[in-house]
């Protein structure tokens, strides 16, 4: 895949220089590095089963360094068990698959690139490598550039029949797993809405974080941020070292009751409480709560105070993105399999109103793309553990997806077909021409 | 160089310590469509809150039911924590069972699967329009006309009259041995062209969902169950007590002739959980005081209930204990509620208790 050897590099820098050029440009780094990536894969996936997918996605292939756990086992069976009859775990450092990916580059543009002969017989093999080039800045931009979220949209109904609270369109979807804290201002017909993402509200964990800008008539503190928890009325029966905030209602104070995160941080939701102090000397004391509740509700249900005599309202939620369109479900098909509530396919066709409700199909390896955007089927409810649970009416859940590089692995793929096929093809007409062939084909 | 160390130092706290001081995004305008938000919600129904149990009525009031009773059947004592609204059978004839659910969630098809599918091992189910209309419940209803092997019962039949206002389903369900069945066909279709049904207090569709073990398919109407497969759990498990193999609990076990003790998960709320636990052993609903009487317990290093009863037993999969002690831990646990049940005759309970309560208090997730 690189250079074809030290004895056929071409001559390059020498000293310093010269041994930096050598190595990033030889064979041995490029085998170094898939030993690396297959490594990272294997124990990446292992991972995975305790530790989920954005854990294990984000220690070992968005990392510069991580050290990989393997539990040792014979045949299912553990080796060396400790009393929790877990396997004894080598510990082993690596670097992230990011370095790794980043050297590989290095080493394609260095050893396939420059240090090879750029004669007529390599050209296909030198169109290969600009196409897994291609593939590496394909990865690099969707991981540095790009977002996605999801959407859940329930089937349209009739126009009198629909149940006002549920979300039928939207022009917005949600992160999968980042919080944000939005601070709104009514405004009349429109908001007026502030965001601080969620990294920088971290020292809420176990401490205090105040936000604030200069035009606001008030400070807020963040405290008592938890990655999962779940509010809960304060009954007789339940102690608590969380604040207790008072019900205006009457009934029980509601808390926040810590939970353990699951590894699969978006099933977890966060929470936290807020105080507000006021200019004016006044103190609100509430809790912002991070469910979504869509599709069921479109409605978010923030924590509401006066200040400065106009309204705000403080929201943790999913990060929100817009859409620069509408989306609405028509309707959502699913074919089981026989005998079975298992789903064999399921498909949604939308309508863009924007485009005079243009129908459109997505299912799954055929989404719909439309200003940047790839709208992809991912999911699909009510249901519990694969069966339905209470549909229909069905909900559809879509990826929306807004990547800079969405069709760059394409093009890279098409690339490397006509790069293999250029070398393959010269391959064959030296074949033909030599005298092996002739050899052969004079018996 | 003072001055660069003190410059460095001051640097590495500044990169170290996390942020107190934060100021907000620019602001942005935003169309109050994109943003619906309810700004004067109460708190608990801001926070959706899972109800405890005080500030939930104990047990919403039956819908009242009157129906003419066919000749040649009796009726027997209703039991709405299990969903049997009005119960019937031909008389002296303990084979056969009819019952009457009103407005069980998950709409007509999930219904229609579960009875013909899941229930009578069919390939599918019809669609509702292919099925007879008869009278039921003073309006058009739809019977299901089912024989075959039910559940490992062979030669057996059903009759389901039903009919759905929106995803909930009222049925009345008439099973037994298929030649009892084919007899009294016009017995069940008179009792339920005569059954009326009177709102007598809150409507049957706020009723909790019925209880589902893991891995067993769900009512529709049930909140979500988690994933306990997942969850493994720890505790250290008393002398005599036996694991038991091939269980999808928690964790399982079995003492004595008859007892066991699992942990498990549910969905729902946990003052329901609890009365439907109580109607395993023919008691009432807790009354709010009932309720708040419960004593504590450790399970999972939190509080939980505790709820100790004695009679005789008839658990959701049909297994009975005559002169039974069932003792539970349970504790709402996010969406789900976790709990500890120790259920056999009540000697055996009893002589194991102070074991399950330190059982109970050495639970932990891994």
């Amino acid at each position: 895949m690189t250079a074809t050897g030290a004895s056929k590099a071409k001559k390059g820098p020498t000293g310093i220089g010269g041994f930096v050029y050598r190595t990033l440009g030889s064979m041995k780094l490029a085998v170094t590095l898939f030993v690396l990536l297959g490594l990272l894969t294997w124990l990446g996936t292992l991972a995975q089963i305790e530790d989920g997918l954005w854990k294990a996605q984000k220690e070992y292939f968005e990392s510069w360094f991580l050290i990989a756990d393997l539990e040792l086992s014979w045949w299912g069976q553990p080796v060396l068990p400790d009393e929790d009859g877990r396997g004894f775990s080598l510990r082993i450092p690596l670097p992230g698959a990011y370095p790794v990916m980043a050297l590989l580059f290095l080493n394609l543009m260095v050893g396939g690139m420059l240090r090879m002969k750029w004669r007529m017989r390599n050209v296909g093999v030198l169109v290969v490598h600009v196409g897994i080039a291609l593939l590496l800045v394909a990865g690099f931009v969707k991981m540095e550039f790009s977002y996605s979220g999801s959407l859940a949209l329930f089937e349209a109904p009739a126009e009198g029949e629909r149940d006002t609270s549920r979300v039928y369109e939207s022009a917005t979807f949600v992160s999968f797993h980042d919080y944000e804290l939005a601070l709104t201002r009514d405004n009349g017909d429109s908001v007026i809405e502030r965001v601080v993402p969620e990294s920088e509200l971290l020292g809420a964990v176990g401490g205090t974080v105040t936000l604030g800008a200069e035009d606001l008539p008030f400070k807020v503190q963040v405290h008592h941020w938890m990655e999962r928890c779940v509010p809960q009325a304060k009954g007789p029966m339940l102690r608590t070292t969380a604040p207790i905030i008072d019900d205006p209602a009457g009934g029980p104070g509601v808390f926040l009751r810590q939970l353990t995160p699951l590894p699969e941080r978006s099933a977890n939701v966060a929470g936290a409480y807020v105080t507000v102090l006021t200019a004016a000397g006044e103190r609100f004391d509430g809790i912002v709560y991070g469910e979504d509740r869509r599709p069921y509700r479109q409605h978010r249900y923030p924590f509401t105070f006066q200040a400065g005599g106009e309204r705000w309202a403080l929201d943790l939620r999913r990060v929100l993105y817009d859409l620069p369109f509408h989306v609405r479900l028509q309707r959502f098909e699913k074919r089981d399999h026989p005998g079975t509530l298992t789903a064999a396919d399921y498909r949604s066709f939308v309508e863009i109103p924007e485009e005079g409700d243009r129908e459109v199909q997505i299912y799954m390896n055929t989404p719909l793309r439309k200003d940047g955007f790839v709208m992809y089927q991912t999911s699909w409810g009510p249901q519990n553990q694969g069966q339905p649970s209470g549909g229909p009416p069905w909900f559809s859940v879509f990826e929306v997806a807004e990547n800079p590089s969405d069709k760059w692995p394409e093009y890279a793929c098409w690339v490397i077909a006509a790069g293999l096929m250029i070398h393959f093809t010269l391959k064959l007409r030296r074949f033909l021409g030599s005298s092996v062939h002739q050899s052969l084909a004079q018996g | 160089m003072k001055a660069l160390t003190g410059c460095m130092l001051l640097l590495t706290f500044v990169a170290c310590g996390e942020p107190s001081q934060v100021t907000f995004g620019a602001p942005a305008k935003v169309s109050k469509d994109k943003r619906p938000m309810v700004w004067e919600a109460a708190l608990k129904e801001r926070l959706g809150i899972r109800s405890v149990g005080p500030t939930k009525p104990s047990q919403p009031a039956a819908t009242s039911v009157r129906a003419t009773t066919p000749e040649g059947w009796e009726q027997l004592p209703a039991n709405p924590q299990r969903f049997r609204n009005a119960v019937w059978r031909v008389a002296g004839d303990p084979q056969t069972d009819c019952y009457l659910t009103i407005g069980v969630g998950g709409g007509v098809p999930f219904n229609l699967q579960r009875w013909y599918v899941q229930q009578f091992g069919k390939a599918a189910a019809p669609a509702v329009d292919e099925l007879p209309s008869i009278d039921f419940c003073g309006r058009q209803g739809r019977l299901v006309d089912l024989a075959g092997t039910m559940q490992g019962k062979q030669d057996w039949a059903a009759f389901i009259a039903f009919y759905s206002e929106g995803e909930r389903v009222t049925s009345l369900k008439f099973t037994g041995p298929h030649p009892v069945l084919s007899a009294q066909r016009d017995a069940f279709l008179s009792l339920a062209a005569s059954i009326r049904l009177e709102a007598g207090g809150a409507a049957p569709t706020t009723r909790s969902a019925p209880p589902v073990q893991p891995g067993q398919s769900l009512p529709p109407n049930h909140a979500p169950v988690g994933r306990p497969a997942q969850a493994a759990y720890t505790a250290a498990a008393p002398a005599g007590w036996v694991a038991k193999a091939d269980s999808r609990r928690l964790l399982h076990y079995t003492f004595g002739a008859n007892s066991e003790v699992y942990i498990s998960q549910l969905g729902g709320d946990l003052r329901p959980m609890l009365d439907i636990w109580r109607g395993e052993l023919q008691f009432d609903a807790m009354s709010d005081a009932d309720f708040e009487g419960l004593p504590g317990a450790a399970f999972l290093g939190e509080d939980a209930v505790l709820m100790d009863l004695a009679g005789d037993w008839r658990g959701m999969t049909g297994a009975q204990i005559s002169g039974a002690r069932l003792v539970v831990v349970a504790r709402l646990d996010g969406d789900a509620i976790t709990f500890c049940k120790m259920v056999g005759p009540s000697a055996e309970v009893s002589a194991q208790f102070d074991a399950f309560v330190q059982f109970c208090g050495s639970v932990r997730k891994r």
